[in-house]
């Protein structure tokens, strides 16, 4: 699913503000931390509509980028949806029951998810990174202007 | 053949194999451990192994200016003067000068560098980017012009709404020739994370390290490696039984 498809299908007739995160260095700290490595950009942009942020990140599972829609709300995480896999090993990941155990999904103490996310065989890393991506939603949703419940 | 001649034969096979035996338990230890090495990740540099492997691009570097700077591609790897950067991308477009930014377009999203490169931000579709964008160039100080198959939109660095204009600017951005010195830097930087340790382990364990003969060399090995496992176990069978037999 192309970004700009998975954008209008979550918003569907609502017209969410389009923002900007700028990553300050604490943030970029934090963002270390749950990455292991820098994001390398010094902003992020992300669709915004009442209590909804959705966000469209990038990960590399093994060797190439892996990119990811991401929205959360007020609960925590509402949906993730694997937009593009660019690898040739841990598709896998693609599918609603890999994808949907991150629903309700919220960050704890570490950065860390309050759900345990059970992995796939042969798709660790992508699973890995997907789960990276998801923890880095829930960050940079806390820094906008709607956090997330504690 | 007497018992003496297997002896000698077996002592023989056995040295002449003890090298790559001791090869394939050494890479196989290796190769078992890789993740935990982490030897997917770490790369030779010995150019000599990266010209065995024929290590380099499957089509030539790609490179734009604007102003002093450079963009280039390479494969996917994107590379700012002499100087990888954090991002990917398949077809690279282009890059012009907006405010105080570079904006380097690839096909399906755009790149935001500080002038010292750095990104700040990497534009895709889902910010309304109009269609694939086969050009891009600089219409004033703030503002660029791409060029997409639906026609030539406008945008500032801050990137607000797309407004779809006809071509306005001669100011395209076009292929150049990247000075030699940044090429050998970014060849460099480029070979340089293309043969990881653990596919040269791979390869030596498997015998595809040398190439065409290696079936018929590994057949040759595993045959005498065979002889050396059943001459010694006859060897030992028969000593036992001249024992027996003596006592």
């Amino acid at each position: 699913m192309e970004p700009e498809v998975f954008i209008n299908t979550v918003f569907k007739d609502q017209q969410p503000e389009r923002k900007k995160l700028w990553l300050d260095k604490t943030l970029q700290q934090e963002i270390k931390k749950i990455l292991g490595h820098e994001l390398g950009v010094l902003r992020v942009r992300y669709w915004r509509y009442e209590k909804r942020t959705a966000w469209i990140l990038d990960e590399i599972g093994k060797e190439l980028p892996i990119t990811v829609g991401i929205v959360v709300n007020a609960s925590g995480i509402e949906q993730i949806k694997v937009l593009i896999f660019r690898e040739t090993r841990g598709w896998e990941i693609r599918y609603p029951f890999f994808t949907d155990q991150f629903t309700g999904a919220k960050l704890e103490a570490g950065n860390n998810l309050d759900k345990r996310i059970d992995g796939i065989s042969g798709a660790t890393l992508s699973v890995g990174a997907v789960e990276r991506l998801a923890r880095l939603a829930l960050l940079f949703h806390r820094h906008s202007e709607y956090p997330v419940s504690e | 053949m007497k018992l003496d001649k297997y002896q000698l034969l077996h002592r023989l096979t056995g040295f002449s194999v003890v090298i790559f035996v001791l090869l394939l338990a050494v890479t196989g230890i290796f190769i078992n451990h890789s993740d935990q090495l982490g030897l997917d990740n770490k790369y030779i540099k010995s150019d000599w192994l990266l010209d065995w492997y024929d290590i380099g691009p499957a089509v030539p570097p790609v490179s734009y200016r604007s102003g002093n700077d450079w963009i280039s591609i390479i494969d996917s790897r994107i590379y700012f003067n002499d100087r990888e950067i954090q991002a990917h991308g398949e077809f690279l477009s282009g890059m012009v000068e907006a405010g105080n930014l570079y904006v380097v377009a690839f096909h399906d999203f755009l790149l935001l560098l500080s002038k010292e490169g750095r990104i700040i931000e990497k534009i895709s579709g889902a910010d309304g980017i109009p269609g694939t964008i086969m050009n891009i160039g600089r219409v004033n100080n703030d503002t660029f012009i791409i060029a997409t198959e639906t026609g030539n939109y406008i945008n500032g660095a801050d990137i607000g709404n797309w407004q779809q204009k006809p071509v306005m600017t001669s100011e395209w951005s076009t292929p150049d020739k990247l000075p030699p010195a940044y090429m050998d830097k970014i060849m460099a930087l480029y070979r340089g994370r293309g043969l990881s340790i653990e596919r040269v382990l791979l390869d030596i364990h498997s015998g595809r390290f040398i190439g065409k003969w290696s079936i018929v060399i590994l057949d040759i090995i595993a045959v005498l490696i065979i002889f050396s496992a059943i001459s010694g176990m006859w060897m030992w069978y028969k000593k036992k039984k001249l024992l027996a037999e003596l006592e």
